[in-house]
């Protein structure tokens, strides 16, 4: 195993809450997983032979260039891609047997995804884009309220997209990915729209909230500074792993300045 | 701008379906240009040119001295022409069918009339040496397939006298074969006419002969020249005068070719309209998904103007396909159309030319209205700031509740995604606005459509079955006799049996006048139903007379005034039978006002009529009874029946209902063909515009659909969001459309009005539920494309491309 990327400080009190009774994360199995887009000359292989094993509630950071595969490898943990080849689990799920109807119900009920540019609604409120995707798990606004009160938005319930600043608006969508408490939460780059200081609250509020329920999170970033928060790190280029690494001592958020 | 064209071009492939959606658009609305006006154009120099070949005078006036009236007519400036002849209503026999007849004579000589001459189609024109032949109008001629040397019948008032078939004849004043101004639909098996010499025509029974002046003034006949001629022969003892445009014939030709003058314009507005619409928004949502690069090409340097006609290209584009398509389309269409009408009118020459103005008029009308559609959206692009641009992404606006939501507060606790739904109306107005005017216009094609479906539907039945209530009208040779109504009433299948009357009539008030048909019924007549505008019931009043509506207006009277009856029959030299000079006629009363849909009669018991002509008029007639109103028995054939009928003695003629009803509904059947045309393109005009809209509605909120997808939202229910969204701006399009529409119906049914038909909007409120209904299916068919592009949404690639 190759040395890691940046030296953790020693650390004596992490500072994170032992997760609580609830949904538990899922662990995470890719065997010779890839992913070719295009055929023929014009082929381009965006993921090559993965193999992979990403346990319960681990915090990974997955690092690369653009181009290296990160997203591709997000969106087929996310079910919103499949692979072309090899296998993927989830939990107990194997996605690459999953027809639509199916993994449209595995992204409803297991996921959660956080992405570099919100998409949030904008003719909703805060309170009411999450709200939206608590309603299809059964759940309503009681469930969006306690939602956005974990990400520090409880004054901001009925405001528009247009009146919530770059990092309210993340934490609004961090609120909407976990309101159905997903068991997987992937992040793709979600600092990367917003600066030092705001990405840096935001990260802590990914970071406190997977933790505190045991969530197994999959964090996609350039940013390799990120990354010495995470228990683990992957790095990727030209759609393979060229580095894993664990960390015992991961840094906390607050810690981590670009 | 080669590579920018290169641009284009792979653009509108990759959005091929918007891009024909709009292209169709434009194709249908220069095309209907192109049809309607050209056909308008072509019927219009058909009949002038028929008109002005046999000289179609420009006044006609009954009564009077003819030579007089004609001789006054004369020495206006304008007038190129005067003549005189008798017409005479006689029953006419061809083989054993006995019909109406109506001899007109002609010179004797057999020299063309100089006003009023007939076109020879087959045989020869009047031949002195043969004083018993005449020329048979082609409706009659082809009705009873009658060719030169045949031989036909003609009651001289005693006998039937044989008259010999030299030629069959185009005559201008019957291209349509009306009666009268009040007897527009007629059948060629009751009613027909034929041409012989004037001194066989004016030794007819004088009763039945009319004596007329006519005038022709020329093809560029103005308005004043026209009234100073009527002035002028009204001030020479006419009883009545008859402009070309109140010809019956003329009237009711003119009536379709105002109509296509009309769909000439309204037309092309609607579906250009559409087109232009639908052009603004296509065009403003690639404008919109293209910021960045539009940022980024004019941080580098490229002009305003280089953008503006770029994205301006498009509504070129557009409009050169469909412009030309459609110019061509209307163009064939156009000869088509011609050729039919006037074919089936039997005119011999017609004009169905294509013209070249035309064709570059509807060019340039698509090209204009494309390329100002494409221009206003063009004009933002080039003055978008190059660095808000570069961002990428497009304002979304402040977002805010939707205005359903605060007229009706309860609306806020629905569940979000309805919410969504229900903002997503406001989130662009302008795209709303384009979807709800293509739920407007297409509303207002097919409820005006289906409206006059309706009127006409309705109209008919009261025309046939509330007012006349007879099922048959029996003509004998001479007035009715107490004998031959009991011949009458002993036929089987015979329910009733009344005697009536018929003449024609100048009502006149003061100097207005206007020549109808008085019809007379017994006290308590069953045959007749009575209404008046309002639609109540009227009993036929034993004092007094009822007028139709529209002379209220026209001669100025209210009820209890005094209007002057004169009867427009009399000997040729206008002093009737025995001594009396001048026609019988007679101050009546005023007792009330009839709406009927066909013509503008006047009505009369006979025991008020004969008060008030008693003496004069039955010397003048006779006597009054020349007709009996028959009903049938419920179950009896009215076919064999009528035939019983004409198998009597003395019968001339017998006019069944059920046969004027049959040929109504026949003439009908072309107009609801065009009707169902009209609907159907409703029907497109409301998929395009919906289907474009929805398309770039998609389009724009891709990433949002996409990111919802990813979250776990189901694509049925993202679905039903849209659907929703698009059956909301379908509602409320449906509100103003439906109101505009009903209200275009009636404006368009008024414009069909006149004393010849009485068109007032009828609709049936089912039929507003089923233009709604049509409306939403429609609707719900034009997003099929967008719904199955929300399944078909790149999940993947669309996020990817949404990250760095």
């Amino acid at each position: 195993m190759t040395q890691p990327i940046v030296q953790q400080p020693p650390r004596s009190d992490s500072g994170i809450a032992p997760p609580p009774s609830g949904k538990d994360g899922a662990a995470i199995r890719f065997r010779d997983m890839t992913k070719t887009y295009g055929t023929g000359e014009i082929a381009v292989h965006a993921l090559r032979g993965i193999n992979l094993d990403i346990e319960a509630g681990q915090f990974v950071v997955v690092l690369g260039p653009s181009g290296s595969g990160k997203t591709t490898l997000m969106n087929i943990v996310g079910g919103i891609e499949s692979p072309t080849g090899g296998t993927i689990e989830v939990g107990d799920r194997d996605l690459a047997g999953l027809d639509d109807r199916q993994l449209t119900a595995y992204r409803r009920d297991d996921v959660g995804f956080v992405f570099q540019f919100f998409n949030l609604v904008p003719t909703l409120t805060a309170i009411e884009n999450v709200a939206l995707v608590a309603e299809l798990v059964g759940g309503g606004e009681d469930d969006a309220r306690a939602a956005l009160e974990s990400v520090g938005l409880s004054e901001r319930f009925d405001h528009f997209t247009s009146a919530l600043s770059g990092g309210e608006q993340q934490r609004v969508a961090i609120a909407r990915a976990l309101v159905k408490s997903p068991q997987v939460l992937l992040c793709d780059e979600p600092t990367g729209s917003l600066d030092a200081d705001v990405g840096r609250s935001v990260l802590g509020v990914i970071h406190r909230l997977a933790r505190a329920e045991g969530r197994t999170v999959v964090f996609a970033t350039h940013n390799s500074v990120i990354a010495t928060m995470a228990d683990r790190v992957l790095r990727l280029r030209s759609g393979e792993i060229v580095d894993d690494v664990l960390q015992p001592n991961p840094a906390r958020p607050e810690e981590v300045t670009w | 701008m080669r590579l920018l064209r290169r641009s284009m071009l792979r653009e509108v492939r990759a959005r091929w379906g918007p891009f024909l959606a709009v292209i169709v658009t434009v194709v249908l609305g220069v095309a209907l240009f192109g049809a309607s006006y050209d056909a308008f154009l072509n019927l219009t120099a058909s009949y002038e040119q028929l008109y002005a070949e046999t000289h179609f005078a420009d006044v006609t006036a009954v009564g009077g001295d003819p030579a007089s009236v004609a001789a006054a007519a004369a020495t206006v400036p304008d007038v190129q022409a005067t003549s005189t002849r008798s017409v005479a209503d006689v029953p006419i026999k061809v083989g054993d069918q006995q019909l109406l007849g109506r001899a007109i004579g002609l010179p004797d000589d057999g020299s063309p009339a100089p006003v009023n001459d007939v076109l020879v189609l087959d045989g020869t024109r009047l031949d002195p040496s043969v004083p018993n032949g005449v020329l048979v109008e082609q409706h009659m001629a082809n009705n009873f397939h009658l060719v030169p040397g045949d031989t036909i019948q003609i009651l001289d008032g005693i006998s039937w006298r044989d008259l010999k078939v030299l030629g069959t004849v185009f005559s201008p004043e019957y291209i349509w074969l009306a009666k009268s101004r009040q007897e527009v639909f007629v059948l060629p098996d009751d009613f027909g006419v034929l041409f012989a010499p004037e001194s066989l025509v004016a030794a007819l029974p004088a009763s039945s002969v009319q004596g007329q002046a006519m005038a022709y003034i020329g093809p560029d006949a103005s308005t004043s020249a026209t009234e100073a001629t009527a002035a002028a022969m009204q001030g020479a003892g006419a009883l009545d005068v008859m402009t070309k445009a109140e010809q019956p014939s003329n009237a009711a030709l003119q009536e379709d070719v105002s109509g296509f003058g009309e769909m000439s314009f309204a037309f092309p507005m609607m579906f250009l309209g559409a087109a232009a619409f639908a052009t603004f928004v296509l065009l403003g949502r690639m404008i919109a998904s293209q910021r960045g690069v539009i940022g980024t090409l004019r941080a580098n340097g490229m002009g305003r103007r280089t953008v503006t006609l770029h994205y301006t290209s498009y509504g070129v584009a557009v409009g050169v396909v469909g412009s030309v398509l459609g110019a061509l389309l209307g163009a064939l269409l156009a000869g088509v159309i011609s050729s039919i009408y006037t074919g089936e009118l039997g005119i011999p020459s017609r004009v169905t030319d294509v013209r070249a103005t035309t064709v570059l008029a509807g060019v340039a009308i698509g090209l204009l209205a494309s390329i100002a559609a494409a221009w206003v959206p063009a004009r933002r692009a080039a003055s978008m700031n190059p660095a808000q641009a570069m961002r990428g992404v497009a304002p979304t606006g402040a977002g805010g509740e939707s205005l359903l939501e605060r007229i009706v507060p309860p609306l806020r606790r629905l569940p979000v995604r309805w919410r969504v739904a229900l903002r997503g109306i406001g989130r662009n107005p302008r795209r709303s606005l384009a979807t709800m005017g293509g739920v407007v216009m297409a509303s207002i094609l097919i409820l005006a459509s289906w409206g006059m479906i309706d009127t006409v539907d309705i109209l008919m039945h009261r025309q046939f079955v509330d007012v006349a209530r007879q099922d048959a009208s029996v003509y004998p040779v001479a007035p009715v006799t107490q004998q031959e109504l009991a011949a009458i009433g002993a036929v089987s299948g015979v329910d009733a049996v009344e005697p009536g009357a018929e003449w024609p009539v100048s009502v006149a008030s003061g100097s207005d006048s206007y020549l109808t048909q008085l019809t007379a019924f017994q006290p308590g007549t069953t045959m007749h139903g009575f209404y008046d505008p309002s639609g109540n019931e009227l009993s036929l009043p034993a004092d007094g007379v009822l007028l139709g509506a529209a002379l209220q207006n026209r001669l100025q009277v209210e009820v209890g005034d005094n209007v002057t009856l004169s009867l427009a029959t009399g000997s040729a030299d206008g002093t009737g039978t025995g001594a009396s000079a001048g026609p019988v006629s007679a101050d009546v009363t005023v007792a009330g006002f009839v709406n009927e849909p066909l013509g503008t009669p006047v009505y009369a018991s006979m025991s008020y009529l004969s008060s008030v002509l008693s003496g004069g008029a039955s010397s003048a007639a006779g006597s009054f009874e020349n007709v009996a109103y028959v009903r049938y028995q419920s179950g009896a054939d009215a076919s064999t029946v009528a035939d019983a009928l004409r198998q009597l003695d003395g019968i001339a003629a017998v006019v069944n209902n059920q046969a004027l009803f049959d040929l109504m509904n026949q003439f009908l059947g072309l107009f609801y063909a065009f009707i169902g045309v009209m609907v159907v393109l409703g029907g497109i005009l409301a998929f395009a515009l919906i289907y474009n809209t929805l398309m770039a509605s998609i389009s724009e909120r891709a990433s949002e659909i996409a990111v919802l997808r990813t979250l776990g939202m189901p694509s049925a229910t993202v679905s039903r969001l849209i659907t929703g969204e698009n059956l909301l701006l379908t509602a409320i399009g449906l509100i103003p459309g439906l109101i505009i529409g009903y209200l275009v119906a009636a404006a368009f049914m008024s414009s069909f009005s006149s004393d010849m038909f009485q068109f007032t909007l009828d609709m049936r409120p089912t039929t507003l539920l089923l233009t709604a209904a049509a409306i939403v299916i429609t609707g719900l068919l034009s997003q099929i494309p967008a719904l199955r592009a929300v399944r078909r949404l790149e999940l993947g690639r669309i996020v990817r491309e949404r990250a760095t």
